[in-house]
């Protein structure tokens, strides 16, 4: 849609009947205050209003009724002829008398159209015409008044609004909406399968104790849930006022260079602390495990391991030894009881193994009493003598003609495991400090810690003096905004804890849940609500796929608009610092727009121009939505959108950026007009000339008496 | 002739506890019932598998060397001790298998009933010598529970702190370590 035409007849300022020709582009009403500018916009915003019969009689040109005779009458019209799929018309307008006392009558109201269907122009109802080309959606983001009502998101329902109309999440509504009240297919599918299983459930005889149980558990589960999502809501939302809050004042204050100074040592401060808690592990009952620190007690266990083994390995080869000499196999008892003493128990024929008896028998030296053992003697004799004991013993048995005293050999699997354990003895023996060096050392790194926060504590408590020192205030204001702040930074604090706290929380629930879940969905599995349970998942997997398909297509959406508000934030600012607008969607499903820089960094005050050039951006970017969504694009218009922005360079810049936009955007400002000799206000011609589009000045006709309205009346000239 | 170690057969048996535990300790301090054991950390469980637990109450009995007969409905862990400490399964864990052999020869070198000759000589089979082990494993390890539970009637917090479940083994080796649980306790 492009406006072409607008027509203004004894609309209040404009007497007669007024005509503006509109191309495309920019679109310049240059006007000081009182000349009309904002009466022109009203003018439009009547025209636009097609919710109500609206004849207001104070909407009449006070100059027209004042020259009115008695009896006579005249017309309020405001007229549109604009380009839409071809040119269409709209009109809005009523008829006034003037009676016999003077007093006013109004009637024959009427909102016309009139389209070319391709032979001639017909007729059709204004509002329908309005509403078919020109939507209250599209409205909505297309006339704004005044700076302060840039913020398209400034009400909690905007957001949802637009993407309502301009994304594609509309076609989700029947298949999914999330709301119980109004339910999408998925929706009402999934609870109605749920209520058939657990109805199936219920009947089941067999399970029915069981089923209560479970049941009971996930509806105490799922209010649980519920109350700790409402819980972290709360702290989130009470999380983002504090910080808000704090960043303002932080922002507002004089005494920025200190501020940075005591945030510099601060952020340093945290991240050494977050390293040295980093060194801390105090997962102690996991290393009794993994690190078996369990056994630093074990020594004297261990001990009378060995002496056990080592006793029971000795009584084994005594009685042995006494069996065979009882079974008269002198011979082998000689061998072994020529070599000792009388009464000593020879060692086992495992020690030392064969490897140790092989080496030193060829060294000729006994390692085990340290002497050496030339061949030929008694000790090498001996040495040689066990070898071969020990080799015997590993050739296979020969069929005994007797049972052998012992059947089992235990007691060499009892030696090999304390050997094979001895060797860990040190290690063992350790353990206690090795727990003590571990424990002294985290002790250590909490102290450091401590350190590291009370000097944190020092910093941010003259932080806080210093925030509540800058606000000119008196000493009783400066010890309660002292209150106030350090009560802030404890409802942050309190709400970031319980953040951690919750989630953690919302977390174990959502396990625990999904756990009992899933025993109530086993517990179906051998009854009949078997199918009904299969169904239900079934279902239920469905309607988390609409759902994650309308959050992606709402982030999507989002993502584009934003990527679009910055392209226009970047040419909008031609060398100044303008940041990243981020739009975010809040938990209740409003949004903010904010600026950021690029190390994700709020900047929470912008100045009041940059958040104006932030919104207009906002507003371009949503009016390139709009045009792909509905094939067609449409005009902007803001009344006085620059009110702040200082007269100067950037100003220029800021239009000259706008006139080269592609778009139908109309203007009323009182920027380019200067003071000439007298105090009048005048067009600077020489900034005009620069500007691509067209320029209208609006200015009250000379002369007339401030105190007399009905000698007002707005004069259009065309002057680009 | 046996075949087999005594540690093998012993290694492939469940040992038993009270019925009970699982409420009062085995679920609060462990995944048991759970089934799954990637939870662990989400769970904010102290142990891991319920055999975890188990061990830590074995060496309580042991260290205090005092033993406790179990009595009421008892039953075993899904698995056997031949796997206790593999962890194969667990992220962030360390596997601790050697544990297992030092257990054994705590069992062997306190379980006085078993006479080791007369097994040697075959007198007894290896599946009662096994039973005399299992049967000090299980005494241990339920005085070990019972002395937790008498812990937590004290003070319910005891085992949710970091030093909890050291300090408690600690503690039972003043007389031996000389460690001193004030020190642990100050942490």
């Amino acid at each position: 849609m492009n406006i072409k035409e607008i027509t203004i007849e004894n609309f209040r300022s404009y007497y007669g009947t007024n005509t503006m020709k509109f191309k495309d582009g920019l679109v310049l009403f240059l006007g000081d205050n009182g000349d009309g500018k904002t009466t022109f916009f009203e003018a439009l915003e009547w025209l636009f209003d097609t919710s109500i019969t609206n004849i207001d009689s104070r909407f009449i040109s006070e100059k027209k009724i004042a020259e009115l005779p008695e009896f006579e009458s005249d017309t309020l019209r405001v007229s549109m002829t604009f380009e839409h799929d071809g040119e269409k018309i709209v009109e809005k307008s009523f008829s006034f008398s003037k009676e016999q006392n003077g007093e006013i009558k109004t009637d024959n109201f009427q909102f016309k159209g009139f389209y070319d269907d391709g032979v001639q122009r017909s007729p059709i109802q204004g509002g329908t015409l309005l509403d078919r080309c020109f939507e209250a959606a599209i409205r909505k983001y297309c006339l704004f008044k005044g700076e302060e009502n840039l913020n398209v998101f400034n009400n909690p329902t905007a957001l949802n609004y637009l993407i309502e109309t301009f994304s594609n999440i509309r076609q989700f509504d029947p298949y999914y909406t999330g709301d119980d009240d109004k339910p999408g297919f998925t929706d009402f599918a999934e609870d109605q399968s749920n209520k058939a299983f657990e109805k199936a459930m219920k009947s089941d005889k067999q399970n029915s104790q069981r089923e209560r149980e479970l049941s009971s558990d996930l509806d105490r589960l799922r209010r649980k849930l519920d109350d700790t999502r409402k819980r972290l809501k709360n702290n989130r939302d009470n999380a983002t006022t504090y910080s808000t809050k704090l960043e303002d004042l932080e922002n507002s204050k004089e005494a920025s260079t200190l501020l940075k100074g005591i945030n510099e040592r601060l952020k340093s401060l945290y991240d050494k602390k977050i390293k040295i808690e980093g060194y801390i592990n105090e997962d102690y009952t996991i290393k009794l495990l993994d690190e078996m620190w369990i056994l630093c007690g074990f020594s004297q266990i261990f001990r009378e391991y060995q002496e056990k083994a080592t006793a029971f390995s000795k009584e084994k080869r005594k009685q042995e030894d006494e069996d065979k000499k009882k079974k008269g196999k002198e011979e082998a008892y000689q061998e072994i009881s020529q070599s000792l003493k009388d009464g000593i128990v020879p060692l086992s024929i495992y020690v030392p193994d064969e490897k140790t008896m092989q080496e030193m028998i060829e060294d000729e030296f006994c390692k085990v009493c340290g002497r050496e053992a030339k061949q030929g003697t008694d000790a090498y004799n001996f040495m040689v003598d066990k070898l071969n004991e020990l080799l015997k013993s590993q050739q296979p048995k020969k069929e005994k003609e007797e049972a052998p005293l012992f059947q089992n050999n235990f007691a060499k699997e009892l030696e090999q495991k304390r050997i094979s354990l001895e060797n860990n003895q040190e290690e063992l023996n350790n353990l206690t400090n090795t727990i003590r060096e571990r424990i002294e050392f985290n002790k250590a790194r909490k102290a450091e810690v401590k350190t590291m926060q009370d000097s944190i504590d020092a910093e941010e408590y003259v932080k806080k003096k210093l925030l509540a020192q800058n606000d000119n205030l008196t000493e009783e204001q400066l010890i309660n905004a002292y209150q106030n702040i350090s009560n802030w930074w404890e409802y942050r604090k309190d709400a970031e804890k319980q953040i951690v706290i919750l989630e953690k929380e919302e977390k174990e629930i959502e396990n625990e849940l999904t756990d009992v879940q899933k025993k109530y969905d086993e517990l179906a599995k051998d009854s009949v609500a078997n199918t009904y349970c299969k169904i239900h998942a079934v279902l239920s997997k469905i309607q988390k796929s609409f759902k994650d398909a309308k959050e992606k297509n709402t982030q999507d959406f989002l993502s584009l608009l934003e990527e679009k508000a910055n392209q226009y934030l970047e040419k909008l600012n031609i060398d100044g610092f303008y940041g990243i607008i981020r739009i975010l969607k809040t938990d209740d499903g409003s949004a903010k727009i904010v600026l950021q820089d690029k190390n994700d960094r709020f900047i929470p005050k912008a100045n009041q121009a940059l958040e104006t050039t932030m919104y207009m951006s906002v507003l371009f970017a949503i009016s390139d939505l709009t045009t792909i969504k509905r094939d067609n694009d449409y005009p902007l218009i803001f009344d006085a959108p620059t009110s702040s922005f200082t007269e100067g360079k950037k100003v220029d810049d800021f239009y000259t950026v706008i006139s080269d936009i592609k778009k139908q955007c109309i203007i009323f400002t009182k920027s380019f007009l200067i003071d000439d000799a007298n105090g009048h206000k005048v067009v600077n011609y020489d900034k005009i000339k620069s500007l691509k589009g067209t320029v209208y000045r609006m200015e009250k006709q000379r002369p007339f008496d401030d105190k007399d309205l009905s000698t007002i009346q707005t004069v259009i000239t065309p002057i680009k | 002739m046996a075949a087999e170690n005594l540690y093998d057969i012993w290694a492939r048996r469940n040992p038993e506890w009270e019925n009970h535990f699982e409420e009062t300790l085995l679920r609060p301090f462990t995944d048991y019932g759970v089934g799954s054991s990637e939870l662990t950390t989400a769970k904010g469980k102290t142990f891991g598998a319920g055999y975890e637990l188990y061990i830590y109450a074995f060496f309580v009995g042991l260290y205090a060397d005092k033993k406790r007969e179990l009595v009421g409905d008892t039953k075993g862990f899904g698995q056997p001790i031949q796997y206790w400490g593999n962890l194969d399964y667990k992220k962030f864990r360390k596997a601790y298998p050697k544990l297992r052999e030092y257990i054994f020869t705590a069992l062997v070198a306190k379980t006085e009933e078993l006479d080791l000759i007369a097994l040697e000589k075959g007198e007894i089979t290896d599946r009662k010598a096994v039973d005399y082990l299992i049967n000090t494993m299980e005494q241990y390890a339920n005085y070990g529970f019972h002395a937790i539970e008498e812990k937590m009637k004290d003070n319910s917090n005891y085992f949710y702190k970091h030093t909890g479940f050291l300090a408690m083994i600690l503690d039972l080796l003043v007389p031996m370590s000389n460690s001193s649980d004030v020190e642990i306790e100050e942490l």
